[in-house]
């Protein structure tokens, strides 16, 4: 390796979130509420409070109408009003065309093509200059330049605002719990509005536990009533309804927040095992006493058969379970106990409204011959939902009729690729193994493939070890430049090659072993050497979707019998109509 | 759409417009027109067209020439109508003079190559699914001498912990030359199982031979010898899937040059038909 290039081994802060962040700003920031009144001793040497602060935020200032954060967008940040006021949006919230939405760009049909001879021959090269200190671009800042919304005040007349000032936060639902943004947001007029990306809020959290708390409870305030107002069964009654069913939801958690884990442990153990360990939310049999709504996380829905349990379905956020019984209790005098077993699978958080709480202020407001109809021993126990308003393909609508093979179901439930929302599936009874998918990936990615056509598979399926961009991505738990990050508008699951420091933390936590550490060369091809230790420089590498290719997943377009899909494990009718096409 | 509606509406095109072919070229030989003019120049150009999908495999960035599937499919029915307008091109009898036969015999070797790519592509994989592990090609023969490292060093472990060679010798007279690389291929693609059953066969032989101890190891042996078997099934399987291109193909390009110089000289005997 005598003519490989070193560099310096990039760090955790080589490049801040902002360069801007001197110290007479951290020091006004240390100074404003809530930073003065945290014990700095509670944070270590290497990592303290003013060094979060002057590289993990940001300062923004913006001008009346400037939006802050848009609903629909993916951020893993929370922002903090340091001057001035924001406004918050309300649902139903402002059209698309109002918010300016732009797509991702991607590359023009002749960047497209003349990948065909600019790429690398070399295996991951990549330019150098790239890495100096300063000169990765923060592209995972989730407020670039400011967008201004049109026409404030027809939005203040036609629109329900809620208005925030100094010392309040917001953003922390979607920066937490890695979900789209729930809201729009923009400025009221001057304001100055602190940026802090997830990695400093998880850093303050660990050690303020006031910090903690107040975020804790600012999450399960806010997103409780959107939440409730989501729900198909609840989305027709009044304010004042959803208030009264706000205090009365009883919150509870199931399995385990750092489910990757364990998951590893236990995917080789025989499925008995594997379901016991599974925490039941609610069992055959027993009276429901509330209807569970899924708040995050997975459900697998079972019955009992002989010594075994049948999956029958899994379901995911925005799902309920129980309804149709307490349908059936409050119209009929001989109860009936829960159909089916629900458990968690993997982490579950679940709102329960208690049957009460049901039958005084939603059955009575829905058309009889909109619910589900009842129990009976001449349907076999089986009931039919009617309630309106939940596509056929979510799998937040309940007892969706699919002939997805049982054997299947539990395949898929067990190795959780349930969480996959671009899972990629190959029909081997179709595939001839040309490696066209490989080789168009290699092509839209400078001669890298970023997936291995290998992977679990169960009689004619695989799922082949492909990023998946899952629903509840873990590999980016623990990222500590936030290089991993969801895409701004697809919401797709990306590294910034740039920001990425190598530390394999995103890999490790892949449960699927779905990315890949590479070493990295120049464009001559020597290996790319970290100055101080001589050892080379890796970086994390995935599948994108081909984010900045024209038409998205270039594997699946290039496959020529129709034998591999990216599919969205949560479209559970799409998944049934190509499982059996 | 299932496969079987799909299939199903692609053959009904096909017939359709195929049909409307038969027809357009009775007319035109009932009008005294040369129908071999309209069918060679149909049948060029569908050539042509069939032969851009080699073009479409390369272009993989560009999203907006059509998914590959979509081109396979028009692939396949357009070489269907192929056959059927080089048999009307021809007037359902063997041509005579040496280009036309190299012409026709091209002809055939394409679409017989084409055919058979398309009954290998549908029945070949099913059976790859239903034998062993799935295993990536290129890393076929890495398995292989990893297979013959474990078969070699269970062989030295049975002749010192046995003090016998029956095991050893079977080895060297029966099993050397098979873990050296891919073996049985014909066997495989035509769904014998003679090779493997010959090798149990021995390994049942030997077993008389053989006391508590060495019995062991020869059943580890006779493991791997499965395992190798499966590697060749899937060596030769995949190989004839990849492999019929390296016919396909190149005889296209033939086909196509052929074609062209007949072209010219139909036009410079043509006498100003």
């Amino acid at each position: 390796m005598a003519g490989a290039t070193r560099i310096q081994r990039p760090q955790r802060w080589d490049n801040p979130f902002s360069p801007d962040m001197g110290n007479a700003v951290v020091d006004r920031i240390l100074d404003a509420q809530p930073f003065v009144n945290m014990d700095a001793a509670k944070f270590p040497e290497s990592a303290s409070l003013h060094d979060i602060i002057q590289n993990d935020t940001c300062l923004n200032t913006y001008q009346r109408g400037d939006i802050v954060v848009r609903v629909g967008d993916y951020g893993t940040s929370a922002f903090l009003v340091i001057s001035g006021q924001v406004r918050v949006v309300l649902p139903p919230g402002l059209p698309a065309s109002v918010l300016g939405q732009e797509e991702d760009e991607e590359k023009s049909f002749w960047g497209a093509f003349s990948q065909l001879w600019d790429n690398s021959k070399l295996p991951e090269s990549r330019d150098i200059s790239r890495y100096e200190k300063g000169a990765a671009s923060s592209s995972t800042k989730d407020t670039g330049t400011n967008i201004f919304l049109q026409g404030v005040p027809q939005v203040l007349d036609e629109d329900r605002t809620v208005l925030l000032g100094p010392g309040e936060m917001f953003g922390e639902i979607a920066a937490l719990a890695r979900s789209p943004r729930m809201t729009t947001i923009y400025a009221d007029g001057d304001a100055e509005v602190l940026e802090i990306r997830r990695q400093g809020i998880r850093d303050i959290r660990r050690r303020i536990d006031e910090f903690r708390e107040h975020i804790d409870k600012l999450y399960r305030e806010r997103s409780l009533k959107t939440h409730i107002q989501q729900t198909p069964v609840f989305r027709h009654l009044s304010d004042d309804i959803i208030d009264k069913i706000a205090e009365k939801i009883l919150f509870e958690t199931f399995g385990d927040f750092d489910w990757h884990t364990s998951y590893k442990r236990f995917v080789t153990q025989p499925s008995a095992e594997r379901l016991a360990k599974e925490p039941i939310i609610a069992r055959e049999g027993d009276y429901p006493d509330g209807l569970m709504m899924l708040r995050s996380g997975f459900a697998r829905v079972s019955s009992e058969v002989n010594h075994g349990h049948q999956t029958l379905r899994y379901i995911g956020r925005g799902a309920i379970h129980g309804f149709e019984e307490i349908v059936h209790n409050w119209r009929n005098d001989e109860p009936v106990g829960l159909q089916n077993t629900i458990r968690s699978v993997g982490y579950t958080d679940i709102l329960r409204v208690p049957t009460s709480i049901i039958e005084e202020f939603v059955l009575p407001t829905i058309p009889e011959d909109r619910l589900p109809k009842s129990f009976g021993p001449s349907d076999g126990g089986a009931s039919q939902p009617i309630v309106s308003g939940v596509h056929p393909d979510s799998v937040g609508s309940y007892r969706i009729e699919t002939s997805i093979n049982t054997g299947l179901l539990e395949f898929l439930v067990d190795n959780r690729y349930i969480n996959g929302t671009a899972t990629m599936l190959i029909d081997l009874d179709r595939c001839v193994r040309c490696d066209s998918c490989v080789e168009a990936c290699t092509v839209g990615h400078n001669n890298n493939p970023r997936f291995n056509r290998h992977g679990r598979r169960l009689g004619n399926f695989m799922v082949a070890n492909a990023c998946m961009h899952c629903a509840d991505p873990v590999c980016m738990l623990g990222c500590p430049t936030g290089a991993i990050h969801r895409s701004a508008l697809g919401g797709q699951v990306v590294i910034n090659d740039d920001s990425c420091i190598g530390c394999t933390t995103c890999a490790n936590n892949c449960p699927y072993d779905n990315i890949r550490m590479v070493e990295i060369r120049d464009d001559k091809g020597d290996f790319i050497l970290d100055e101080a230790a001589g050892t080379t420089v890796m970086k994390a590498t995935k599948c994108d979707l081909c984010l900045d290719q024209p038409g998205g997943p270039a594997c699946q377009r290039a496959c020529p019998h129709d034998a591999l899909i990216r599919m969205n494990m949560r479209h559970r009718g799409t998944l049934s109509r190509w499982l059996n096409r | 759409m299932t496969f079987t509606a799909r299939r199903n509406r692609n053959i009904l095109i096909t017939l359709l417009v195929g049909a409307v072919l038969l027809t357009t070229t009775s007319v035109y030989d009932v009008s005294l027109y040369q129908g071999p003019f309209l069918t060679g120049w149909l049948l060029l150009t569908s050539m042509l067209l069939l032969s851009l999908y080699g073009v479409r495999k390369k272009l993989t960035m560009l999203s907006t020439i059509g998914r590959s599937a979509a081109w396979v499919q028009f692939h396949v029915y357009l070489g269907y109508l192929c056959i059927g307008l080089f048999i009307i091109h021809i007037g359902f009898r063997v041509p005579d003079g040496w280009l036309e036969i190299m012409l026709a015999l091209l002809f055939v070797l394409v679409a017989g190559s084409g055919v058979l790519g398309i009954v290998i592509s549908r029945g070949l994989p099913r059976q790859l699914t239903r034998k062993g592990e799935e295993v990536i090609f290129e890393r076929i023969p890495q398995f292989i001498r990893d297979l013959r490292m474990d078969a070699e060093n269970l062989v030295v472990n049975s002749v010192t912990e046995t003090n016998s060679t029956t095991i050893h010798d079977f080895y060297a007279s029966n099993l050397r030359a098979y873990f050296e690389r891919p073996r049985h291929t014909l066997d495989h693609i035509t769904g014998s199982t003679h090779g493997l059953f010959t090798l149990l066969t021995e390994f049942d032989n030997m077993q008389r031979y053989l006391n508590d101890k060495e019995k062991e190891f020869s059943n580890q042996l006779r493991d791997l010898v499965v395992k190798k078997d499966e590697l060749d099934f899937h060596h030769a399987l995949q190989g004839l899937l990849k492999g019929w291109l390296f016919v396909h193909v190149p005889l296209i390009y033939s086909l196509l040059l052929v074609a062209v110089v007949h072209l010219v000289l139909v036009y410079a005997f043509s006498g100003g038909m």
